[in-house]
């Protein structure tokens, strides 16, 4: 019902002054006759221009109003999916929680038959999963944190390692969590894109959240095929992709967002890894 | 004043009144059977012949009738006030629109002074019929291809006999 509460007022007015316009049409066409000894709609001239001009003016008030209910809506619903996000994110870590005894006790029976490097093995695997959880936490934002879980999930159904390391707290950072999450997935899809099209030994997928004085700075580094340096110059530009299923507007749309927030972007690449940096100011 | 004969009344007006009907409703996703649009459509009408006997200029008639058309839906279906008000002003305004375009243009093709069209109920008719045809044709397409500006069968359910409950 509030979808109709919203639209029923808008076609009311618009479709009066749709009304009220063909009224006056057919009155000024008839005005030069004596058909109608009543008279017409042309001696309320005045009058009717008045209310138009206030149909037109509220029509244009209601029509904002249902912009701004649109973003709220679609903010709501990145909320929404986010929350969905974090749950999922809640249950891994009581999984892991749930795990740790098995791990413990496996770690012991390691121990026991004197198998340290079988151990140390497999604690590291272990430990890989918990620190990504760990550092997916600590960037002090529920919906990057919702975003981040994803984009782990999504790297290891490709069989991409994706390492998180969180130096700082993103509670200072000015960017909105909706806007930071479109710069982040972007990057980050960009960067499995870039793991996953050729068939490399080990891709891997890190992100780097750190501090540098005054400024963030979101490190989204990948072990992917180098980068020229011809498209590097453009690849910020909106429409330049290297891959024709794409649109190219990931990365200037990232660009959009940094610049938005005074901040700037750098990217270096070579044969070992490309490195995509955003620099932000803190608040 | 501007009064109309019976043969217009039931030539003209009534089956005006059910063609607006059907168009507002089906473009809301309201669909009645066609002995309920005919009752729309004959209240509609007696209220039409009543409102011209009134002593008011050109315009004031449709913009008065409207609201009133309005109520009788919401007598006849139960469907919401504010819902049957704009199903009526939506094909209200179509229909104004497209006799603001005919109707100058059939009078210019034609020849014939507005006056004595108003003066002889055949005229009046056959002034109709193009227009009226036009109105059909779109209902047709409307009731053919399901169109709607908003499908109001989701918020109602027509358990109680063609009426309408509102699911909310």
């Amino acid at each position: 019902m509030d979808r109709l509460n919203n639209i029923i007022p808008i076609i009311i007015i618009v479709v009066f002054e749709l009304l009220i316009l063909a009224l006056l049409n057919l009155s000024v066409y008839i005005a030069g006759t004596n058909a109608f000894t009543t008279g017409n709609l042309t001696i309320l001239i005045f009058p009717m221009n008045a209310v138009l001009f206030l149909l037109a003016v509220t029509s244009v008030i209601m029509f904002i109003r249902i912009s701004v209910n649109i973003q709220e809506e679609a903010e709501n619903r990145a909320r929404l999916e986010s929350l969905k996000h974090l749950e999922a994110l809640m249950q891994t870590m009581r999984r892991q929680r749930h795990e740790f005894n098995h791990h413990l006790q496996t770690v012991y029976g390691f121990l026991c038959v004197e198998a340290y490097v079988e151990v140390k093995d497999y604690l590291q695997g272990i430990l890989e999963e918990v620190a990504v959880t760990n550092a997916i936490i600590s960037v002090d934002n529920p919906g990057v944190s919702a975003l981040l879980h994803v984009k782990a999930a999504q790297m290891e159904s490709h069989n991409v390692q994706f390492e998180v390391t969180n130096t700082a707290s993103l509670k200072k950072i000015p960017v909105k969590t909706s806007e930071l999450n479109e710069l982040l997935g972007n990057l980050l899809d960009n960067a499995l894109e870039a793991v996953t099209e050729c068939s490399i030994k080990n891709p891997k997928v890190k992100l780097i959240i750190s501090q540098r004085g005054e400024e963030y700075i979101l490190s989204v580094i990948n072990n992917g095929l180098p980068i020229s340096q011809s498209a590097i110059n453009k690849i910020f530009d909106p429409g330049f992709s290297t891959k024709k299923e794409h649109l190219g507007m990931g990365l200037y749309i990232v660009k959009q967002i940094v610049e938005k927030y005074g901040g700037t972007l750098n990217i270096t690449s070579n044969e070992r890894a490309t490195n995509f940096q955003a620099f932000i100011k803190m608040v | 004043m501007d009064t109309m004969p019976l043969i217009t009344v039931l030539l003209i007006s009534l089956p005006e009144e059910i063609l607006l009907t059907a168009v507002g409703l089906q473009l809301f996703g309201i669909k009645l059977s066609f002995r309920r649009l005919v009752l729309i459509g004959a209240l509609q009408a007696m209220v039409s012949y009543c409102i011209r006997l009134l002593p008011l200029a050109f315009g004031i008639h449709t913009m008065l009738q409207i609201p009133i058309f309005a109520l009788v839906i919401w007598l006849i279906i139960r469907v919401p006030y504010l819902i049957a008000l704009t199903c009526i002003l939506v094909s209200a305004s179509f229909y104004m629109v497209i006799d603001a375009t005919l109707g100058p243009l059939l009078l210019h093709l034609t020849g014939i002074p507005l006056e004595q069209v108003l003066a002889t109920p055949s005229l009046q008719i056959l002034f109709f019929l193009p227009q009226g045809l036009i109105v059909f044709f779109i209902v047709l397409l409307l009731y053919f291809y399901d169109l709607k500006i908003i499908d109001l069968g989701s918020y109602y359910s027509n358990r109680c006999k063609g009426r309408f409950e509102w699911i909310d």
